[in-house]
């Protein structure tokens, strides 16, 4: 296999006590590894730690353990300058999960991409122009959309605002954090088969956190299942989802409801009490 | 034929918006028998909160409703505010989808579930204390006496979700409301509460309209399912039916675009466009501009529900596109 | 192609209502009113010098205290000025102060409360100390003490009331910026690589805009007030430019007299500006019902 573009080896994260808390290990020696063009999904339920497995990729959060390798650069840990943030942008990209709050709503859709391109290209105004059209067809809107603000543009089409944004400084790997989980059935569809597509086309690597096994079925090659701030299962999608070994992924698996499926009390307990 | 315990007709359903009003339910016609369990699933701005809430008269102010709202024979719509209380008290009972937006955080969880009961009923505080107990045990929640002095943020989602049932079957309803309870909750966490409902069904005989966009979730839990569309009630079916043999175009592609856990498909069949909302819809079907048997006929005449086999669909060309099995016509039809 | 977005049901952008009737709906006929209030005395005072008045400091001791006429259409005051004259540039130094007092507690409270906002922690601490401080010393009490050390005037009582305000603003604004800050797309625009500056005074400060607006319109109809009491305790305007507040305090004793008629008109006038003021910022600032997300 070629050499992965995005390897996690030991990454933990604990965040100290305070005030009569005790400190929580929200990620707990987590590894893997994504291969270019690849794409790898992260699934768990809430508290399982994924958010702050993204986090710690994209620098907002500093991992107390462990190390990150991009492209073979290591991301270390210290607070970044603005010119080194600036030359991580290209590297790895986010796209969240509320499509009405990860862009600004003041901000006219034209203008928003053309801000991302002038700090990363050289380009000129013109070319920064038709750049924003090429960035708005591929994922499927139109000059139309250049005008717009956020507040004119449903949920799906603001989305694919946010994905357009996070392709355009041409990152080698996009972190999608459970981004079409705020969609309707739908516009979801639509957004899959659009991810499919710009994988296909720009070799772009993808981790895809959901809590969604479906939809990270349709979408990812590889997936970890994390539980409490630790990796309890990895393997590749369709198989851990066939033939789950870990009694946690078998308990997410079952939990799926679909034809035939009856709910059944006591499989978890209640959900411990949160200090 | 048993007559059924909430009876919606010809509801249109009316929000201000900007200074002028907007129709998000444009008409519904449906019913739920005693006991039963019914569920609605649509997308956003199908209108399906908006038709639940008209069963307790929970709209936001300025909103008009048309059509009439039937509990065990009488007439929602008309009540006088104390026949209102009763009726939200004692009847028929709501549960929402974000548990924390709908509980006081300043009171204690026991204050939660027993003002109802000292309001109502006018039970005594330690008798309440008690029932209260008994109703967290029903649903599932361990060391219920330690729970009652709790405050909500100290409760997981899951758990305040079940307390929020709790509570809402503490006045012993008829009907249970449900918007969404499970949508913001994780998959383990869902299947629990759905669980619990399912059971407290089948013991109180508690007749349910679970309204949800997961039509796998409905197809689990309700013995029919009405989908609804732009404002309007698309197709009703059996559950189980509904799935593999959805009749309209909309819950065909609804059930397309769904990724499978068992499968992946190179690309997903979807629906062009976006879901909208009665206001926005042009005459003529709804579904039309989007749907990909649609003939110049369906921007002219809008459908109506119509019996077609076991199912109620509205569509102008529901019978061409479905054509009837000799197995089909077996039973009579129900709504 | 992917992702079919172009079908007829989502026929370019919702159409929205202009910027204008969205904010005359935001005002309402009362908030509207109180505008229009607002344009009439900013207007009068910038036209003063060309409006059809008598010469204010025009002192004739003939006419004192002279009853309505064509020549004095508001009467005159003890020393035989025209009180409408006197009124008309009394609104230049009355909306003037409290126009740079606003300008200058608003641009320095934004700005520290960004920076706080932004950098958290130490300077967050720190900054919100000096806010704790600032709000310690009431307007009118800091401009004494600054008249009593660098002596009275209108440049001192200006300062003093400046740096008073910053603290309301700065609070307000602090805790708008918090709430923003924690939104995804600041995230995202720092991912992205954009500067912390860039990033706060393009996207941040402008999504705070409407907070920032009421809050200084606030502050001028507060500054108004202040203003005009320093001016009335002899601290602010000099005697002789016409000032509201100096005014009032001139026709003080001739209330005893009888002749109430420009303490009542000024006083009045200063009534009138703050209450508009206040009007305006309160629908500015008022939130979108919550019941419009619902389905």
């Amino acid at each position: 296999m070629a050499e992965p573009i995005l390897q996690v080896e030991h990454l933990g994260k604990v965040f100290e006590s305070r005030r009569g808390r005790a400190a929580v290990a929200a990620v707990d020696d987590v590894s893997f590894t994504v291969a270019p063009g690849g794409s790898l999904a992260i699934v768990g339920e809430s508290g399982a730690g994924k958010t702050t497995v993204a986090r710690m990729l994209l620098g907002l959060e500093t991992p107390t353990s462990g190390r990150i390798l991009l492209a073979g650069h290591e991301r270390d840990r210290r607070r970044l300058p603005t010119a080194e943030r600036r030359r991580r942008a290209r590297d790895l990209q986010i796209v969240f999960q509320d499509p009405s709050t990860s862009l600004d709503p003041r901000q006219r859709v034209g203008n928003c991409l053309e801000e991302v391109l002038r700090l990363h290209s050289g380009h000129d105004r013109r070319t920064r122009g038709e750049r924003v059209l090429q960035l708005l067809y591929q994922v499927g809107l139109d000059e139309r959309h250049v005008r717009s603000v956020p507040r004119q543009l449903s949920s799906g089409q603001c989305q694919r605002v946010a994905i357009a944004r996070a392709l355009a400084p041409e990152p080698k790997v996009l972190v999608l954090d459970e981004a079409v989980s705020a969609l309707d059935v739908s516009i979801q569809g639509q957004i899959l088969n659009l991810l499919s597509d710009l994988r296909a086309q720009t070799g772009v690597a993808y981790v895809f956190i959901s809590h969604d096994l479906a939809v990270v079925r349709q979408v990812t090659d590889e997936l970890i299942v994390m539980r409490n701030g630790q990796v309890v299962e990895v393997g590749r999608t369709a198989r851990v989802l066939d033939a789950p070994r870990h009694p946690y992924t078998q308990l997410l698996r079952s939990s799926v409801p679909g034809p035939g499926w009856t709910p059944r009390r006591g499989g978890l307990g209640e959900t411990p009490m949160r200090a | 034929m048993v007559s059924a315990l909430l009876e919606l007709e010809g509801l249109r359903v009316s929000v201000p918006y900007e200074g002028g009003l907007r129709r998000v339910v444009h008409r519904v016609d449906l019913s739920v028998a005693a006991g039963e369990s019914v569920g609605l699933v649509g997308e956003s701005g199908a209108g399906k909160s908006m038709t639940a809430r008209t069963v307790v008269r929970l709209l936001p102010p300025g909103a008009t409703v048309e059509g009439s709202v039937r509990f065990d024979g009488r007439e929602v719509l008309a009540m006088s505010p104390s026949e209102l209380r009763a009726h939200r008290a004692a009847d028929a009972a709501m549960i929402f989808q974000d548990p924390r937006a709908h509980t006081n955080p300043l009171r204690t969880v026991g204050d939660y579930l027993t003002e109802g009961m000292r309001l109502n009923q006018r039970l005594p505080k330690r008798a309440s204390q008690e029932r209260a107990c008994d109703l967290l045990g029903a649903v599932g929640v361990g060391s219920p006496r330690a729970r009652l002095s709790q405050y909500p943020h100290e409760l997981s989602s899951g758990l305040l979700q079940r307390v929020m049932i709790a509570a809402a079957l503490s006045a012993e309803p008829r009907l249970l409301l449900a918007d969404e309870p499970t949508t913001a909750l994780d998959v383990t966490t869902q299947a629990e509460v759905v669980a619990i409902l399912s059971d407290l069904r089948e013991r109180l005989g508690l007749a349910m309209l679970f309204i949800t966009h997961d039509l796998d979730l409905a197809a689990a839990i309700c013995d029919r399912t009405a989908v609804m569309y732009a404002g309007s009630i698309v197709e009703v079916q059996g559950s189980g039916e509904l799935h593999d043999h959805a009749r309209h175009p909309y819950t065909e592609g609804l059930v397309a675009a769904r990724p499978s856990v068992d499968t992946t498909l190179r690309r997903l069949p979807v629906i062009p466009g976006r879901p909208t909302a009665a206001f926005e819809a042009p005459p003529g079907c709804a579904f039309a501009p989007r749907c990909r048997h649609a003939l110049a006929h369906c921007t002219a005449e809008r459908p109506v529900l119509a019996p077609l086999g076991r199912a109620m669909v509205a569509c102008l060309r529901a019978a061409e596109l479905h054509p009837q099995q000799p197995a089909d016509d077996e039973e009579t039809d129900r709504g | 192609m992917s992702g079919v977005d172009l079908s007829p049901v989502e026929a370019g952008p919702i159409a929205k209502s202009p910027t204008w009737s969205r904010l005359r709906r935001r005002l309402g006929p009362l908030g509207l009113a109180a505008l229009a209030a607002i344009g009439g005395l900013w207007l009068v005072a910038l036209l003063a010098p060309v409006l059809p008045v008598a010469d204010p400091t025009d002192v004739d001791l003939t006419s004192t205290f002279a009853p309505p006429s064509a020549g004095h259409p508001l009467g005159a005051d003890s020393n035989g000025r025209d009180i409408l004259a006197r009124l008309v540039w009394g609104a230049r130094t009355a909306l003037l102060g409290p126009l740079v007092v606003t300008v200058v507690a608003t641009a320095v409270g934004v700005l520290l409360a960004v920076v706080a906002a932004w950098r958290g922690g130490w300077f967050d601490s720190v900054i919100s100390r000096v806010f704790d401080l600032l709000f310690g010393f009431p307007g009118i009490l800091l401009a004494l003490v600054v008249a009593a050390v660098v002596g009275a005037g209108f440049g001192a009582a200006v300062a003093a009331l400046s740096v008073a305000f910053i603290p309301y603003i700065g609070r307000v604004t602090r805790a708008g910026a918090l709430q923003q800050l924690r939104l995804p797309y600041v995230a995202a625009l720092r991912v992205l690589g954009q500067s912390p500056t860039a990033i706060c005074a393009r996207h941040l400060v402008p999504n705070l805009g409407a907070i920032i607006v009421a809050q200084a319109a606030l502050t001028f109809g507060y500054a108004l007030v202040d203003l005009a009491a320093l001016s009335y305790l002899g601290l602010g305007v000099d005697q002789a430019t016409p000032d509201w507040g100096g005014i009032v305090a001139a026709g003080q004793a001739d209330i005893l007299s009888g002749y109430p008629q420009q303490s009542l008109y000024a006083g009045a006038l200063i009534v009138l500006a703050v209450a508009a003021f206040s009007i305006v910022a309160e629908r500015l600032a008022g939130r979108a019902h919550a019941w419009r997300r619902l389905w």
